[in-house]
């Protein structure tokens, strides 16, 4: 990497379509896929760790300070006692009217029925108690909420606006339902602590796997294995980019020749490198205080991965990913003038996916020997994907990942300097 | 009068597994070598195999100037392909920045020291215009300014009369004959009418093999088919005696395969 590469690297980031593409876009839309993968992985560690008090807690919120009637009547409160107001015949003319001090509002709920005297509302009204001002009887009344009660099944409720959804969507967060599952919450923790620590023990390993510490395990390992992904297509994509767009416009072979190849292929790996470079700069601290707020607040048990852990784990995963993305652009680079040539792009998915299937398959063979099979199959890059994508959470031994970590690495490197030769030899055809 | 010596020993490059091009032994000096050849004769593999830009699968080939000094593409060539080279979303401005800061690390260099290029090749007219905008002649005449401006010891030209009118033509023609006597030129190309005028070593190429290379003279005695004395024919009517004999050839050959 000598500075004359350095300099047509930074000459080529500032052409501005270059530039744009190669760091402004993919940058932005990095940083949404890891801002979307921290609030999926917030959810879904809510939703899973959730404590019977937190619920109880929850429960409270939503039904004392909604913010659904925040929205509805500026004000999250509950509504003063829900006044019911059965429709009679008006005098004057044919049409029913509503009782006096009853005029209906958009915000009220209809239960339309034949006999607005004698129909029982009761259920209506403990489900709508302090969400909504007015239930009216009525035969043809219509403010947003309007309900046919005919009977079971064959009840229909009609929303005649987006309030009235969000008046309907009210009932849910009713104390019945939240004492409910608070009750529920409390009858799962009583399992879990009659059960203990969960673990299982596999035979190839010798410490068991602790499926209690999964809840901090897990979202680390995916978040992670996601983030390498995501560099790795942008490191991918960005020599596509270059060579693509100097081809497109007739200066490739010009360039190539002026500058040399080695100083022209430097050049494009170091705007690579700043690309991956960018993004993890910006990814890597958002990720960092996004998880570890996300599992302090929500997980009290700590994760298992130590620090020689996941240098060794990101090792391992690093070079196999990458392996797998040099193969796919190969293949598809040197038969893109094939029918089906986009088919060549998967041909790394369908064999790590084989080996996911191989290896999940193993867990249910009952001979001790299916536990070696399981380890070489950890060993072999891409193919060993699966077991190498979920070591931190089966407490994979090291030696096979860092097998896996150096096979793949010695494989990447057969592959580019054949890739080079390849690429050479075929400069225009990219 | 600026010459190289063009040299090659057994080389031969491959497309997959396809021979692109073959040459057992060629060896001549000139200052303007000339390439001719039908299409895919091997005239852009050649020059691509001198850029650097294809591996030999086998031999090699150099160009070295007259002090014997190898002669490398990035330091002492400069190409210009068929279709000249621009960016479609930038001004020619922008694009001549862009090649002055890689070449001589320096954006303004086009404005002095590569002015007199900028002016010769009419391309003052161009600097507001996006590459999108060029025409093909227009495109190659930024990419022959900024080769001149490397200031190479040989210029690479890939069919640059192609396309062009009898004034362009005969404008290149000029600044051939002006540069030869500081660099030495190597031009691909169809029109023989040009070359005859403006080459003195012609390289005559065959389905990737050498059919005759040598001085312009020595090129059409070697393809008279009049046999005359003391006649001689131009270098067009050469070539085209030299393609009716390929093509007789080709109808026997195919005539003994049925």
């Amino acid at each position: 990497m000598s500075p004359s590469s350095l300099r047509l690297a930074v000459a080529l980031a500032r052409i501005p379509h270059l530039g744009r593409s190669l760091f402004l876009f993919p940058l932005i839309l990095s940083l949404g896929i890891v801002i979307s993968q921290l609030l999926l992985t917030g959810l879904l560690v809510r939703m899973t760790t959730i404590s019977s008090s937190v619920q109880a807690k929850n429960v409270e919120i939503q039904t004392d300070h909604s913010p659904v009637r925040w929205l509805l009547y500026g004000s999250n409160a509950r509504r003063p006692e829900l006044r019911v107001c059965r429709w009679g015949d008006n005098k004057d003319s044919s049409d029913e009217a509503p009782p006096a001090g009853c005029n209906p509002d958009r915000l009220d709920v209809a239960i339309q029925v034949s006999d607005p005297k004698n129909f029982d509302a009761s259920t209506y009204q403990r489900i709508f108690n302090g969400h909504i001002d007015r239930l009216h009887i009525c035969k043809t009344c219509r403010p947003d909420v309007t309900i046919k009660p005919e009977g079971v099944g064959l009840t229909k409720s009609t929303a005649h606006s987006v309030f009235g959804l969000a008046i309907l969507s009210l009932p849910y967060t009713n104390n019945d339902i939240g004492s409910r599952r608070v009750e529920l919450l409390r009858v799962v923790e009583d399992i879990r602590s009659i059960l203990g620590e969960i673990s299982m023990s596999i035979p190839e390993i010798s410490n068991t796997i602790g499926i209690s510490a999964l809840k901090s395990t897990l979202p680390i390992t995916l978040n992670v294995a996601l983030l390498v992904m995501t560099a790795l297509w942008l490191a991918l994509r960005a020599h596509r980019k270059v060579l693509d767009y100097l081809s497109r416009n007739d200066v490739l072979l010009p360039l190539a020749a002026a500058c040399g190849k080695e100083r022209f292929y430097s050049a494009i790996w170091i705007l690579t490198i700043f690309r991956v470079g960018a993004f993890l700069a910006a990814s890597i601290p958002i990720m960092y205080y996004g998880l570890s707020d996300i599992l302090t607040t929500y997980v009290d048990s700590p994760t298992n991965i130590t620090p020689l852990d996941f240098i060794i784990w990101l090792f391992a995963l690093s070079s196999t990913l990458a392996v797998s993305t040099i193969i796919a652009s190969i293949s598809e680079l040197q038969h893109r003038h094939a029918l089906l040539s986009v088919c060549y792009r998967f041909v790394p998915i369908v064999i790590a996916l084989t080996g996911a299937v191989a290896w999940s398959f193993s867990f249910i063979l009952p001979y001790q020997s299916a536990g070696i099979l399981r380890l070489i199959m950890s060993a072999i890059p891409v193919l060993g994907i699966a077991p190498i994508l979920a070591a931190p959470v089966t407490n994979l031994p090291y030696f096979p990942m860092l097998l896996h970590g150096v096979l793949a690495l010695l494989t990447m490197i057969l592959l580019l300097r054949r890739n080079a030769r390849w690429f050479a030899a075929h400069l225009e055809e990219v | 009068m600026s010459l190289v010596s063009l040299s090659a020993t057994n080389l031969s490059v491959r497309y997959s597994e396809l021979p692109a091009l073959e040459i057992k032994q060629l060896s001549l000096k000139g200052s303007v070598i000339a390439l001719l050849g039908h299409n895919g004769a091997g005239k852009s593999t050649l020059i691509k195999t001198l850029l650097g830009l294809l591996e030999p699968a086998t031999g090699k080939i150099s160009i070295t100037n007259k002090r014997g000094e190898l002669l490398r593409a990035d330091q002492h060539m400069a190409f210009c392909p068929e279709n000249g080279a621009v960016f479609a979303d930038i001004k020619v401005e922008r694009y001549l920045e862009l090649w002055c800061r890689i070449k001589h690390n320096n954006g303004s260099y086009y404005r002095k020291e590569g002015s007199r290029y900028v002016e010769r090749l009419g391309l003052p007219e161009l600097l507001l215009k996006k590459g999108r905008e060029l025409s093909k002649g227009q495109r190659r005449r930024v990419q022959t300014a900024l080769g001149f401006m490397s200031d190479p010891e040989i210029f690479l030209f890939d069919e640059p009369f192609d396309g062009l009118d009898v004034q362009r033509t005969n404008d290149l023609m000029e600044i051939v004959e002006e540069e030869k006597t500081q660099r030495a030129f190597l031009i691909s190309s169809h029109r023989m009418d040009v070359i005859e005028r403006i080459s003195d070593v012609v390289i005559v190429l065959q389905h990737g093999r050498i059919a005759c290379a040598g001085s312009v003279l020595h090129v059409c005695q070697t393809f008279d088919d009049k046999e005359i004395p003391g006649s001689q024919i131009s270098l067009t009517d050469a070539m085209r005696a030299h393609l009716r004999k390929i093509r007789l050839e080709e109808g026997l050959k195919d005539g003994v395969r049925s």
